[in-house]
């Protein structure tokens, strides 16, 4: 057994592929997941699975560069953002459970057949560059997060959502083997923090105001 | 020199948030003004150089950068006058300024970035720095506007960056991947047109919500309706041409591509679509500042659709943005004053404007004629230039559609500039019959804008005519 297991972690290819899966399985999970705190579970898992793949595929990229991706992933999207989000909860007295438009059974099946579909379509494309495995989680990954925010009342449901989407975005861009220079990855740490720190500072004072963390309420400005 | 300036701006903007003696404090953001307004001067003299290894003022970039710095100098001067009016704590006007200063830094980067991966963190730096300003003052609207805004242009421009991936995945094929708006050019010939297509789908989407036309409009509208009016003018003029430049360089990337004709219909149908939702509301509603919005989107519209028709169509829509700001800008600083005057935005509670402020009410009378490209004002030149590409292409059902939709628009506007200016007073209690204490002085910036408008209209100016046929140029040069 332990044979086995050290046999997988050194063959890179087989942790990549696995790794992938355990992502692809969060994302379904996360359209059924009834409690908010299994939504954050899941994102701390899927920043997780993005350092283990980081690490692996990026390891031919300067040290410097290498660092700075790593310490992305796991400082801030598996521990600074889904902590900030706890706060955020507890802060707030948001409920403990997410409040959907369509029942989630149904997001299951949308987000099953999605993830089939963007694997026939990925598959059809013949493009032997492109890897179909990393392509078909991450574009089901941000459909799956677009779905989260569409479905979902609570604000803190479309904020998961838009953390879903900034996660597939991550793994896509893993996929293309970030030929970014560093002054845009320092952008796009910047942008996913400070939009997470805005948006709570926000959600903050939504909860103060409104007294409920319902999108509903947000509807004073029409025409 | 332009890193120079990024760095100069970040130390401004930390020196204006912890300065809290107001003259000390506007006298900072005259002095980024006066780097920007510097800035403007060097990119003159080294146009088309590349600078810092990420920077280049193209002809494009450069026309953009001029009406930026003119409408920020107004902008600013209204932006006192609004919080000195307010009597503003002094917090908030720091944090305005700070907001202020960011955007204006944000959207230089925008304007000289020859890296596509580079101008979308610009991007994404303009949607942080404008909440501050949509937040300014503090109640449940701008509170509900500035959540909106975050959380749809965070989404936007997400997907807006997934689109670059995708343009990514198509250089893997070609083994090479350089983000740089030369390097694309030159290659996308050879890469994959799926991958393209997917791509620009994806940027449009992205950078709609920056442009307000379809499909992500919506949060752009309420955050015109509820931040301040010069902020208002901001977004109408320097924030529209910030997601208009942003189309416009992956327009620029795949336009000797095969995907050039398909590109132009999703763009004709974001362009007609827009003018579209922009008449019906137009039509519908009450609220001034809210129907200006929709003008500005109906301009964004014609902008696009000039853009897809090609031919003389691109000269039209650069200059039909660069007049649109200058004519939006002093229209969304007028609707200030009538606030003040009025203490509302709403159709039946304003009035009879010529007799309580008749240099403001003459300003809105310029603007009528301006906004709706009426000869000799400098629109009606880009307006015509559009039909009679759309003419020459034979995109004859668009240029019906397109007559129909406008000819509502001229109605509804019309039927408010005319309500406004000459209706009858209205008698709501907070409304008082002096002018709400407007000095004649602050209708300056207004008929100087609307003058360069008319100037252009009138003499079209050469140097103009260059730069954007320079502009153009760029979509041919590979």
């Amino acid at each position: 057994m332990f044979s086995i297991i050290t046999s997988i972690i050194n063959d890179n290819e087989v942790t990549v592929n696995m790794m992938i899966v355990v992502f692809a399985i969060t994302i379904i999970y996360a359209s059924v997941a009834e409690r908010v705190s299994t939504h954050i579970t899941l994102l701390v898992l899927q920043g997780i699975v993005l350092f283990g793949i980081a690490v692996i595929e990026l390891k031919h990229i300067n040290f410097a560069n290498l660092a700075f991706i790593l310490s992305e992933t796991l400082i801030f999207k598996a521990l600074v953002i889904p902590y900030y989000l706890r706060r955020i909860v507890i802060r707030n007295k948001i409920s403990k459970t997410v409040d959907t438009i369509i029942p989630m059974y149904y997001t299951l099946i949308i987000v099953s057949v999605a993830v089939v579909v963007f694997y026939i379509f990925a598959y059809s494309l013949n493009d032997t560059h492109l890897q179909i495995k990393y392509f078909t989680v991450s574009i089901s990954a941000i459909f799956a997060g677009i779905l989260l925010i569409m479905t979902h009342r609570g604000i803190i449901g479309h904020m998961i959502g838009y953390l879903v989407i900034e996660n597939g975005i991550f793994l896509l861009s893993l996929a293309i083997g970030s030929e970014m220079p560093m002054i845009v990855n320092t952008a796009i740490l910047m942008d996913i923090l400070v939009s997470v720190l805005i948006l709570g500072v926000f959600v903050n004072r939504i909860g103060s105001e409104f007294s409920t963390l319902q999108i509903t309420k947000l509807s004073e400005l029409k025409d | 020199m332009v890193t120079t300036f990024f760095v100069f701006s970040v130390i401004l903007g930390l020196a204006i948030y912890f300065t809290r003696n107001k003259t000390m404090n506007y006298a900072l953001v005259i002095l980024h003004l006066a780097l920007l307004t510097t800035l403007n001067i060097h990119e003159y003299a080294h146009q088309d150089k590349l600078e810092d290894r990420f920077f280049r003022a193209d002809s494009l970039g450069f026309i953009f950068f001029v009406v930026l710095t003119i409408i920020s100098s107004t902008t600013l001067i209204h932006s006192y006058i609004y919080n000195e009016k307010r009597k503003e704590s002094m917090r908030k006007i720091a944090l305005h300024n700070v907001g202020f200063v960011g955007l204006i830094t944000s959207i230089v980067g925008v304007l000289l970035s020859t890296h596509i991966g580079l101008m979308w963190a610009f991007i994404e730096a303009t949607t942080l720095s404008v909440a501050v300003l949509i937040y300014h003052d503090r109640d449940r609207l701008s509170l509900e506007a500035t959540w909106k805004y975050i959380f749809v242009a965070s989404v936007g421009i997400a997907l807006a960056f997934t689109g670059i991936l995708f343009l990514g995945i198509a250089f893997q094929g070609a083994g090479n991947i350089d983000f740089t708006i030369d390097a694309i050019k030159q290659s996308a010939g050879q890469l994959d047109p799926i991958w393209l297509k997917v791509s620009f789908l994806f940027v449009l989407t992205g950078f709609s919500v920056k442009m307000g036309i379809v499909p992500l409009f919506n949060v752009d509208i309420d955050a015109k309706d509820v931040s301040p009016s010069p902020i208002g003018a901001m977004f109408s003029s320097a924030l529209l041409n910030v997601g208009f430049v942003a189309i416009f360089r992956f327009y620029e990337c795949f336009a000797q591509t095969s995907i050039l004709e398909w590109m132009n219909k999703v763009l004709m149908i974001s362009g007609i679509l827009s003018i579209f939702f922009a008449t019906v509301y137009l039509l519908k509603v009450q609220n001034y500042k809210r129907a200006f919005a929709y003008s500005s989107m109906e301009h964004a519209g014609i902008a696009i659709i000039a853009l897809a028709t090609g031919g003389v169509g691109y000269f039209a829509a650069i200059l039909h943005l660069v007049l649109h700001s200058f004519t939006k800008a002093s229209i969304f600083y007028q609707i200030g004053q009538i606030h003040r005057v009025y203490q509302s935005k709403h159709e039946t509670h304003l009035g009879g404007y010529f007799k309580i402020n008749p240099y403001g009410a003459t300003v809105m009378l310029l603007a009528l004629f301006s906004v709706l490209a009426m000869p000799p004002f400098g629109m009606f030149i880009s307006e015509f230039l559009t039909f009679k590409a759309l003419a020459n292409k034979g995109h004859w059902f668009i240029l019906m559609t397109m007559l129909v939709l406008l000819s509502f628009i001229v109605f509804s506007l019309t039927r408010k500039f005319l309500v406004l200016l000459f209706g009858e007073m209205p008698t709501h209690k907070k409304f008082s019959k002096n002018n709400g204490g407007i000095h004649p002085a602050e209708t300056i910036t207004q008929f100087i804008l609307l003058g360069l408008v008319l100037y252009c209209g009138v003499v079209q100016p050469d140097m103009l005519k260059t730069y954007i046929e320079g502009a153009v140029k760029l979509l041919a040069v590979k």
